[in-house]
């Protein structure tokens, strides 16, 4: 896969470095899935990490800036100090399949737990996508391709919660293969 | 072989995971204040922990990891020696408000070093030394500074 990448010289490698640590302790590397209206299943790749610590999210922006992937950050505040926690915190969130590729390429050198599976789990997905991501139907007309049985899988293999959709319930989606 | 990178990684496993703080308790036997400096680090994966172990090795820190009935690991360094030593290769590379409780646990250390270096536990604590550990011992439950001048070995006067 060609990656078009400009890196600002202020970013250095032990920069790049505190990002793989952050995104190993407090961050995750999955996919976001849900059904559209129509019964579709949507698959969305991503990148997030979350902390209170204002230093530190935006240190994070700025490295994110600095290697031109944008990221989105979003404040949840918390309403009600007494029951959850007493901090607001903030989700930073990085998707769309460049954006995570370009991401994820830099930090996988660094990176040392069980996340560099799920890096390397949503590498091939996105590069699966990209090769099969549009055809033409009998008409000529182009269509978006659908999700094949080995794409969903290598989601399910990763979203481990007991809450993430299971894989029987992916593989009924119409834009599924069959 | 422990290279900036992986200094850098450390820091952020530290300030995402970790806490930089001193144990504050009480010796049974003579009823005096205990200060612990401490660098912890709660993770459950092996990797993480193997490479933060690997790190404190390659740079002669000693480091205790232990696993808690719930399975999560628990690397922990202790003593001045150990958190002084760390400290002084990962201290550039934090980013967070920890920076501050590494600014404070390193004078703490500094302080102690210069009353009587190699008699740490005979020596008494002054009420700077105690403000430095309580100005990052935040916690509703952790002992306040009132508390710790009331201790045999602390002495009020310095």
């Amino acid at each position: 896969m060609v990656i078009f990448l400009r890196i600002s010289t202020l970013v250095s490698n032990t920069d790049i470095a505190w990002l793989a640590g952050m995104i190993e302790s407090e961050g995750s590397i999955s996919f976001q899935t849900y059904l559209r209206k129509n019964g579709n299943i949507c698959i969305v790749p991503f990148v997030r990490m979350t902390n209170t610590d204002v230093k530190i999210i935006k240190e994070f922006l700025r490295i994110c800036e600095g290697i031109n992937v944008k990221a989105t950050d979003y404040m949840r505040v918390n309403l009600n100090k007494n029951i959850f926690s007493n901090k607001d915190c903030c989700n930073i969130r990085i998707e769309k399949m460049e954006r995570v590729v370009n991401l994820i390429n830099l930090i996988v050198p660094y990176m040392k737990s069980f996340k560099k599976k799920n890096a390397s789990v949503v590498l091939s997905f996105i590069e699966s996508r990209q090769k099969n991501l549009l055809n033409r139907d009998n008409l000529g007309r182009i269509i978006r391709s659908r999700y094949s049985k080995n794409e969903v899988e290598l989601v399910a293999s990763i979203r481990t919660h007991r809450r993430a959709m299971p894989l029987s319930e992916m593989l009924c989606a119409p834009n599924v293969e069959k | 072989m422990v290279n900036d990178t992986d200094l850098a990684w450390l820091s952020a496993v530290i300030e995402a995971e970790g806490s930089i703080s001193a144990q504050a308790t009480t010796r049974k036997k003579d009823g005096y204040l205990v200060l612990t400096p401490i660098i912890r680090i709660a993770n459950n994966d092996n990797g993480i922990n193997d490479e933060m172990l690997r790190i404190c090795n390659e740079l002669n820190v000693k480091a205790t990891a232990f696993v808690k009935k719930n399975g999560t690991t628990t690397t922990r360094i202790d003593g001045m020696l150990s958190v002084d030593l760390l400290l002084v290769h990962i201290q550039k590379y934090l980013r967070s408000s920890k920076v501050n409780n590494a600014e404070a646990m390193r004078k703490f250390i500094q302080l102690r070093r210069n009353k009587s270096p190699g008699k740490f536990r005979l020596n008494k604590f002054n009420r700077e030394e105690l403000e430095l550990i309580c100005s990052i011992r935040t916690h509703s439950s952790a002992k306040t500074l009132d508390e710790m001048m009331q201790y045999p070995n602390v002495d009020i006067d310095d």
